[in-house]
C-alpha cells in the first residue's frame, strides 16, 4: 500500500461534497472531515451567501472545485467566459485542484446541464485531449477528468471506455478522477467487467476517487446520488484502493440528502477500507 | 449523407432527439428522414433496453433537472399554476428558450417575459409579475456584495453639502413595476392562501441585506427617487423631482430625508459622495 505524493494533487484523505443543506452546521460546528468538494458552478456567482459560505469553509478545510459545465467533449468552442469565471473562483478559494467530467453538456450554444456521452473514437480522443491541454494552459494547472455514468453506447465507438479515458489522460497529461460507482453503473448498463475497467486504468493517473449511491431501475442502474454507497461498490472501491493506493476519496450525496453525520460515516467507512488494505499490503508490519 | 457521423454531427443529432418535448421516439420521428436514419444508426443495440429507451433516460434527465431547478427558483409561479401546469409551462418555455448559460442558475432568465404571453396568464393574469419578482429575488440573492452606508457617517456630512450628495445604491437593489400587487400575491402563495387579486399598479423594491433577501411595496415617489439616484441624481435633484412646483424647499428636503432614513434602515444605500460637478 502506497501513499503516493503528487505536487499537483496532494493526498487529502476522505472528504464529502459541500451541500447547502449542511452550510449552517458546518459553519457553526466545524465537523471533522478531511476536505470538501464543491460544485464549481454553484459558486461562480457575483456575490452573496454562496461565496460567503465558501470562504468561511475554506478557512478551515481544503477544497476541491468539481465542475459540471466545462463540456470538454463538445464540438462547440470552449467557453471563454466559463474559463474566466472558473479561474476567478480558483483564485478566490485556492482549491487543491479542479476537476470536471469526460462528457459534453451542450452543443450549438445550448446547455443540457447533463453529462452527455461521447463516442469512444480516435476523433474524440484527439478532440478532447487538445481541449484539455488548452484548459490546463488557461487555468495554469493540470486538471482531473472523471468517468461519467452512461446509459447508451455509440455504434461507432472503436475502443472500450477505459482505453478512451486512459488515452485522453495520457495525451493531455491530466489526471483521472475515478468514480467507482460510475464504473459499477456503466458496467451493469453495458455488460462489461468493472474489475477489468479498474485493472486497465494506469495507476499513476488516478488522483481522486468518487463514491456515491445509485438507483436500481430494473433494466438499468441510474447514477442518482441519493442512496448510501452499496456493498458491491464498496468491494470495488477496495479493489481500486489495492491497485491505486490511498488516493483522496470523496463521498457524493446530492438528493434526499441525509444529516451530515451520515456523510461522515460514509467517509469513515472509506477510511477503514484503506486502513484494511494497508494492513493486507505486502510488506505491511 | 452516409458513413459514420463525425463528432459534431453525432452531438447535433443526439441533442435534437433528447430535448424533444414528447420524448426520444417523438424526437426521432420529427427528424428529416436522412437525419432520422443517421440518428437511429448512432446507437449500439444491446439486450435489456431499446435504443429509444436509452435515449429517453437522457431526455428525462435533461427535462427534469431543469424543471426541478426552476421549481426552486419560481416557487410562487409553481404555487399559482400547480405542478401539472408548471410542467407544461416549462415544457413550452424550453422549446423557445433552451438554457444558453453554463450555469443552471440562469435557466429561468427568460421565464418572466415568456410567462407574460403564455396561455396560463389568461387564467392567472399576475403570473408574469410574480415570475419577475422571483427572478429579482434570485438576482438579489447572489448580487455583488456592496457595503452598507452607516447612518453615523451620513450624520457627519455638513448640511451645506447635502444638496450635492450622490448616493450609491446596493448592487442587489431592483425596482420593479407591476400591473398587480405581486408582492402580496407572492406572500399569499407562500402562505397557501387562495389568490383573489384585481389589477393595481404596484411598485416593489427587492434587495439583500447581508445574506437575506427582502421585498417591499413602495409608492411612486420612492420609485422615482430610486431611479433618479441610480441615474446619478444628487439629493437636490431628487428634492426637485419629487416636490410639486412652488413647494417650500425645506418641506421638499424633509420628504426626501424621510426616504433616506428608510433606505438607511433597510441597508440599500452603499455609499454617499459629494458630487464634483
Amino acid at each position: 500500500m502506497h501513499h503516493r505524493q503528487d505536487r499537483d494533487f496532494p493526498a487529502l484523505g476522505f472528504g464529502v461534497g459541500l451541500r447547502s443543506a449542511h452550510y449552517d452546521e458546518i459553519l457553526a460546528e466545524r465537523p471533522q472531515v478531511d476536505w470538501f468538494e464543491v460544485i464549481s458552478e454553484n459558486f461562480m456567482v457575483p456575490g452573496g451567501r454562496p461565496l460567503h459560505v465558501l470562504e468561511r469553509v475554506r478557512e478551515h478545510y481544503p477544497i476541491v472545485l468539481h465542475g459540471v459545465s466545462l463540456s470538454i467533449g463538445s464540438t462547440d468552442p470552449l467557453n471563454p467566459t466559463y474559463l474566466d469565471d472558473l479561474a476567478a473562483l480558483a483564485h478566490r478559494c485556492e482549491p487543491a485542484w479542479i476537476s470536471d467530467h469526460l462528457c459534453w453538456t451542450g452543443v450549438a450554444g445550448r446547455n443540457a446541464h447533463d453529462l452527455l456521452p461521447l463516442p469512444y473514437t480516435e476523433e474524440a480522443i484527439v478532440h478532447v485531449a487538445e481541449r484539455v491541454l488548452r484548459v490546463q494552459d488557461r487555468l495554469g494547472r493540470r486538471i482531473l477528468l472523471e468517468n461519467a455514468s452512461t446509459y447508451l453506447e455509440f455504434a461507432h465507438s472503436s475502443v472500450p471506455e477505459w482505453e478512451f479515458l486512459a488515452a485522453i489522460a495520457e495525451r493531455a497529461d491530466c489526471g483521472i478522477l475515478l468514480d467507482v460507482n460510475n464504473i459499477f453503473v456503466s458496467a451493469f448498463n453495458h455488460g462489461f467487467s468493472a474489475q477489468a475497467y479498474i485493472a486497465a486504468i494506469p495507476i499513476e493517473r488516478v488522483k481522486q476517487f468518487h463514491l456515491a449511491g445509485h438507483t436500481d431501475r430494473g433494466a438499468f442502474l441510474h447514477d442518482t446520488h441519493d442512496h448510501p454507497v452499496c456493498d458491491e461498490v464498496w468491494a470495488l472501491y477496495g479493489m481500486a484502493v489495492e491497485r491505486f493506493g490511498a488516493v483522496s476519496t470523496l463521498i457524493e450525496w446530492d438528493d434526499d440528502i441525509p444529516p451530515f453525520a451520515r456523510l461522515q460515516q460514509e467517509a469513515e467507512r472509506a477510511r477503514s477500507v484503506v486502513q484494511l488494505a494497508t494492513l493486507r499490503a505486502p510488506g505491511a508490519a | 449523407m452516409s458513413g459514420t457521423p463525425d463528432l459534431g454531427r453525432t452531438q447535433r443529432l443526439f441533442w435534437d432527439v433528447v430535448v424533444a418535448p414528447e420524448g426520444a421516439a417523438a424526437g426521432l420521428a420529427a427528424l428529416a428522414p436522412a437525419n432520422r436514419a443517421a440518428a437511429r444508426g448512432l446507437l449500439r443495440e444491446r439486450p435489456g433496453m431499446t435504443s429509444v429507451e436509452r435515449l429517453d433516460v437522457y431526455a428525462n434527465m435533461y427535462f427534469f433537472r431543469i424543471l426541478d431547478a426552476l421549481k426552486q427558483d419560481f416557487p410562487g409561479v409553481l404555487a399559482l399554476v400547480g405542478a401539472d401546469e408548471f410542467h407544461n409551462l416549462i415544457t413550452d418555455y424550453l422549446i423557445v428558450h433552451p438554457s444558453r448559460h453554463y450555469s443552471l442558475r440562469y435557466a429561468g432568465q427568460e421565464l418572466p417575459a415568456f410567462a407574460r404571453d403564455h396561455r396560463l396568464s389568461q387564467a392567472h393574469p399576475y403570473l408574469a409579475d410574480v415570475a419577475a419578482l422571483e427572478w429579482a429575488m434570485l438576482a438579489a440573492f447572489d448580487a455583488v456584495d456592496t457595503p452598507v452606508l452607516d447612518a453615523a457617517a451620513l450624520a457627519r456630512v455638513a448640511p451645506e453639502v447635502w444638496g450635492a450628495l450622490r448616493f450609491e445604491l446596493s448592487s442587489s437593489l431592483h425596482v420593479l413595476d407591476f400591473d398587480y400587487p405581486a408582492d402580496r400575491i407572492w406572500q399569499d402563495t407562500q402562505a397557501g392562501i387562495a389568490i383573489e387579486s384585481a389589477a393595481a399598479a404596484t411598485q416593489v423594491r427587492v434587495w439583500r441585506r447581508e445574506m437575506r433577501v427582502y421585498h417591499r411595496a413602495i409608492d411612486a415617489a420612492e420609485r422615482e427617487a430610486l431611479r433618479a439616484l441610480r441615474a446619478g441624481a444628487t439629493f437636490a435633484d431628487v428634492c426637485a423631482l419629487l416636490a410639486p412646483a412652488n413647494t417650500d424647499p425645506q418641506v421638499a428636503a424633509a420628504a426626501v430625508f424621510g426616504l433616506v432614513r428608510i433606505w438607511l434602515g433597510d441597508g440599500i444605500l452603499a455609499g454617499a459622495n459629494v458630487a464634483s460637478t
